[in-house]
This record gives structure tokens, C-alpha cells and sequence, in this order.
């Protein structure tokens, strides 16, 4: 695939398959998720390959658990792998969390400890994947409802730890960086400073919806990737451009599929901040030219 | 107390997949491991993870879970106990759900009684919808008769109510009745979506057991069989060569 400068998309979804077909002109790339690859049958897994032929696509991951106090499942590596070459991806990414223990599959990702040790372990893990897998590997943030109580570095240290011993990219989910901010409050633009320069390689945005919770009386953000983006995930994204180029802005939702103007407006306000953001560096590029 | 990241790993999901946790059942231990994160937040990521298992569950057993609306809150607690969630795909989920109405059925009644036969159609009207994504060679066409076997698509299914007007969409559906009924789940030429069909006794254990390819002539003499092979092949029920 042509890696396009900040392309913009969505996350394939079989659910809407018709809808995306018709509407491929109006996305640069779609995301697929490799898992889905697997549980579905091998004609919907070539109608997805045949994608290639039309559209780039990006392949995400959501089964390695790669947090998981395990060894890797290799033969679910190895799958992945011929996937990625069949999606003809230019990347890979995964999350930065667990979801499984043996005989256990919550299917819903969890944090780690944030500390050295599981760092250095997750590093290890890493390499791995990055031995079996032909495309650069990419980690995800994630949104999280609760923190370890050994935890020793934060959330961006502990990312930018792991990046820069594997030469990982981070997948930055600007969506789940505003959830977590809002409910751990911290600042997300702190986060956002203490990242490396060019480190996001693609980016997620989706819509999720306040909780609130009677048994824990209070609300929280939850994310549900079922509502349009929030003007606070946009705001988070133009500040990204302004110090990375990520290949791929990726906009994920997962409910009320059926709600299409709503992706496709969501699909149009990413596209605004890409352009504004665009045509604030022209402007300092031409004042730079004519100042030399 | 370990401190292994693999064991605190294993008691805050055995703790995430508690009935404790999802519901704030008594009686149950709260792994120490898991002290010093806030228990309710645990049980808050618990009951989320559950919405979304049973969403999974939901997706391919709409009407079942429907069914059960009433004493759901009684069944799910059993079902969180009873089968922990070992997989992250739709099917595998509303299939342990699916056994675990059956065995649940069998030791004690469930409310509907027909319940259990809903769940199996549903399940096997997902399993005809997945298998008809694997390709597989096109059987030959009719003017050739000379052997036939179940077609390897179709589904077959057992029941002790006619649960067939649950699944009409049109109007309301009349009660099942109970009364031994065989099931033949497959998608006819030209349908897009699998379809329930009833079948005679019989001709269900002829066909369930039909996975090789037979002489027609099992089928009964000439000219009767012409016509039952050929609604059989539209239904999508068989094969023949």
C-alpha cells in the first residue's frame, strides 16, 4: 500500500460491509482487525483480502494479550502474520494491555502494572512479534477504569519506555487518552509533550458516552465507540499533528452501526483538523521561505 | 501471597468473571491479590465485561435471551458461575450459553420450557450462516442422479416443541406447542438467509445420517423420489451426483 500522509478512514466493520463497499471514495484506507479474519469464514475472509485490490488497509490487532505473564501464542502470531500479508498492511498494531489469562477470556483489555520490570518483559514480547511479523508493530493506548497500585510510571513513560527499546510506534487512541484524563485527571497535553517527536504512527478517534454509575455514585467517561467523536478527542488530534505524521487516522466505532451520517460526519470533522492543521504548516512554510 | 504477575493476573480475572463482582453476589472470596485497586471500579470493568459478553451472546440468540427476560438475573448468575468466558468470539459464547441452558434444563425447569429448543435453532441457524462462508465444491447438478448425501451446509435439529412460530416475524406468534418436532436448518437455492424446515421422522434420521454419498434409490422407488430429491435439493438440504 502507498502509505498516504495522514490518511483518514475507518475501522472495517461486517456489520455495515455493503455500506463501506459503496462508500469506499469516501476513505482513504480502512482499518481491518485481523481477529475478525479468523472467526469468520474463508469467503468473508477472501471478500476482505479482495479490499486490498481496492482501498489500502491497516491491520489491528485485539487477541495477542501480549500483557499476558506468558509466553506468546505463536501459532495466533503466525496467523496474524499471514493475515497482514494477505491485507497487504502497511503496519500492525496491537494494544497495550491484557485481555486473557489460561482458561479465561475476558475480551476486554485491562491495564498492566506500570513498572520496570513488566516494561522490560513486555520489550521482550515485543521483539518477538516484531521477528514474525513483516510490517512495522505498532502499541495502543488504552482506556483504562483502574490502576495497578505498584504502577511506578505513568502512562506515557511506561509507552515511551517500551518505544524506544523496540523502535515500536505508538498507535495513539486520542479517544482514549481524553477518557482516561477526564477520569484519572490528569492533563492529556502533558502526555502529548512527553511524547517523542514522530512517534505516533496512526491515530484512533471514536465517540463514548458518560456513565453514570449508581453502585459507584459517580459518572465517568466510558469507551464506547458507539457516539460521534468529542470535540475534546479533535482538539487532541489537531495537537498531535502539530509534532507527528501519522500514516493513518482511523475513526473506530463499534455500536449504532446503523447511524452512517454519524461516521460520515465524524469521517468530514477529521478531515477539517487534518486540513487545518495542513494549512497551518503551509502558512509557516511560506512565511519561513519568505523570511530566508 | 504471590506476587507473580501471572497469578495477579489470574485472581483479578477469576475476580472479573465473578458473580461477586458482576452482581454482588455474597459468599464469595475476594481474592487478597486484588486489594489496593478499588473494588468498585473492579466490579464496574466486571459488569461492563459482562454487558459485552452477553452482547456477543445476544447477537446470535436474540430471541432466546429475550425469552428468559424475566428470570434472567437468576440464570445469568448461574451462567457466570458455571461457565467462565474462555473465548472473545460471537459464536463460541452463544454456544457455551447455549449448552448451559441445556445442561441447566436438564437438572432443573427453565422458564419458557422451550427455551432450550429456541437457543439450539438460533445456534443452528448461525452455524448454516457461517459454514455457507466456507467454499466447497458445487455438487452436480440434478440430471445426473445416481447418489446423494445431506447437503454439508444444513444443520439438523431435534426439539420437544415446535418452536417454528417463535421465529415468524410477522404477527404474534402462537405459543409453541410440545410435540416432538425435527428441525432442518439450510439456506434454499436463491435465499440469501438460512430457513427452518420441519421433517417427517424418518426422513430426518435418513438425512442426519446421510454425510457420505448414498445410492438414491435409499430414497424409496422411481417416481416417488424424483419429486421429494428435487424439493429436498431446493431447500438446500441435499446433495446429488
Amino acid at each position: 500500500m502507498d502509505s498516504p500522509c495522514c490518511g483518514v478512514g475507518i475501522g472495517y466493520r461486517f456489520a455495515i460491509d455493503d455500506w463501506t463497499r459503496r462508500n469506499l471514495h469516501r476513505f482513504d484506507l480502512l482499518e481491518v482487525t485481523v481477529d475478525h479474519c479468523m472467526y469468520r469464514g474463508k469467503s468473508t475472509r477472501s471478500a476482505i483480502f479482495e479490499l486490498a485490490d481496492h482501498i489500502p488497509l491497516t491491520a489491528h490487532g485485539i487477541g495477542l494479550s501480549i500483557g499476558t505473564d506468558v509466553p506468546l501464542d505463536l501459532r495466533y502470531l503466525d496467523e496474524v502474520a499471514s493475515i497482514v500479508d494477505q491485507l497487504k498492511a502497511p503496519a500492525y498494531s496491537e494494544h497495550l494491555a491484557f485481555t486473557r489469562v489460561p482458561e479465561r477470556d475476558l475480551a476486554n483489555l485491562l491495564p498492566l502494572p506500570q513498572t520496570e520490570a513488566v516494561a522490560e518483559s513486555i520489550i521482550a514480547k515485543i521483539k518477538t512479534v516484531q521477528s514474525r511479523i513483516s510490517v512495522p508493530f505498532l502499541l495502543e493506548n488504552i482506556s483504562y477504569l483502574f490502576t495497578w497500585p505498584d504502577s511506578k510510571l505513568s502512562d506515557v513513560d511506561f509507552l515511551n519506555v517500551i518505544c524506544g527499546e523496540t523502535g515500536a510506534g505508538l498507535l495513539l487512541d486520542v479517544e482514549n487518552l481524553y477518557l482516561n484524563a477526564s477520569n484519572h485527571g490528569f492533563n492529556p497535553y502533558e502526555f502529548l509533550d512527553a511524547l517523542p517527536d514522530g512517534l505516533v504512527k496512526e491515530v484512533h478517534v471514536a465517540g463514548g458516552e458518560t456513565v453514570n454509575d449508581s453502585a459507584m455514585g459517580k459518572s465517568f467517561l466510558a469507551d464506547s465507540h458507539a457516539y460521534p467523536a468529542p470535540d475534546a478527542a479533535l482538539d487532541l488530534l489537531r495537537a498531535v499533528l502539530a509534532r507527528h505524521d501519522p500514516a493513518a487516522i482511523v475513526l473506530e466505532r463499534d455500536d449504532r452501526l446503523d447511524a452512517v451520517n454519524e461516521i460520515l460526519d465524524d469521517v468530514a470533522r477529521i478531515r477539517a483538523v487534518v486540513a487545518s492543521v495542513q494549512s497551518g504548516r503551509s502558512h509557516v512554510q511560506s512565511v519561513d521561505r519568505s523570511a530566508a | 501471597m504471590s506476587n507473580r504477575l501471572i497469578d495477579r493476573q489470574l485472581s483479578l480475572l477469576e475476580y472479573l468473571t465473578s458473580g461477586a463482582a458482576i452482581f454482588g453476589s455474597p459468599c464469595v472470596n475476594v481474592d487478597h491479590t486484588c486489594s489496593g485497586i478499588e473494588s468498585g471500579l473492579l466490579d464496574r470493568e466486571a459488569r461492563f465485561s459482562f454487558d459485552k459478553r452477553m452482547g456477543k451472546v445476544r447477537a446470535v440468540l436474540p430471541l432466546t435471551v429475550a425469552l428468559i427476560e424475566n428470570n434472567a438475573i437468576a440464570v445469568l448468575q448461574e451462567f457466570v458461575e458455571a461457565c467462565p468466558p474462555k473465548d472473545i468470539g460471537q459464536f463460541a459464547n452463544a454456544l457455551q450459553f447455549s449448552d448451559f441452558l441445556r445442561a441447566r434444563a436438564r437438572r432443573a425447569p427453565l422458564a419458557p420450557p422451550y427455551v432450550v429448543d429456541v437457543a439450539a435453532c438460533e445456534l443452528a441457524l448461525a452455524r448454516v450462516r457461517l459454514r455457507v462462508d466456507e467454499p466447497r465444491p458445487m455438487a452436480e447438478s440434478c440430471g445426473r442422479h445416481g447418489a446423494i448425501r445431506r447437503h454439508p451446509d444444513a444443520v439438523f435439529v431435534s426439539c420437544t416443541y415446535d418452536v417454528r412460530s417463535v421465529f415468524e416475524v410477522t404477527g404474534e406468534p402462537s405459543p409453541p406447542e410440545e410435540r416432538n418436532t425435527f428441525v432442518a436448518v439450510s439456506i434454499p437455492q436463491g435465499a440469501e438467509a438460512p430457513q427452518l424446515f420441519e421433517m417427517n421422522a424418518v426422513l430426518f434420521d435418513l438425512l442426519s445420517s446421510c454425510h457420505m454419498w448414498a445410492d438414491l434409490s435409499v430414497f424409496g422407488a422411481t417416481g416417488e423420489r424424483e419429486d421429494l430429491v428435487h424439493d429436498l435439493v431446493n431447500s438446500g438440504l441435499v446433495e446429488v451426483r
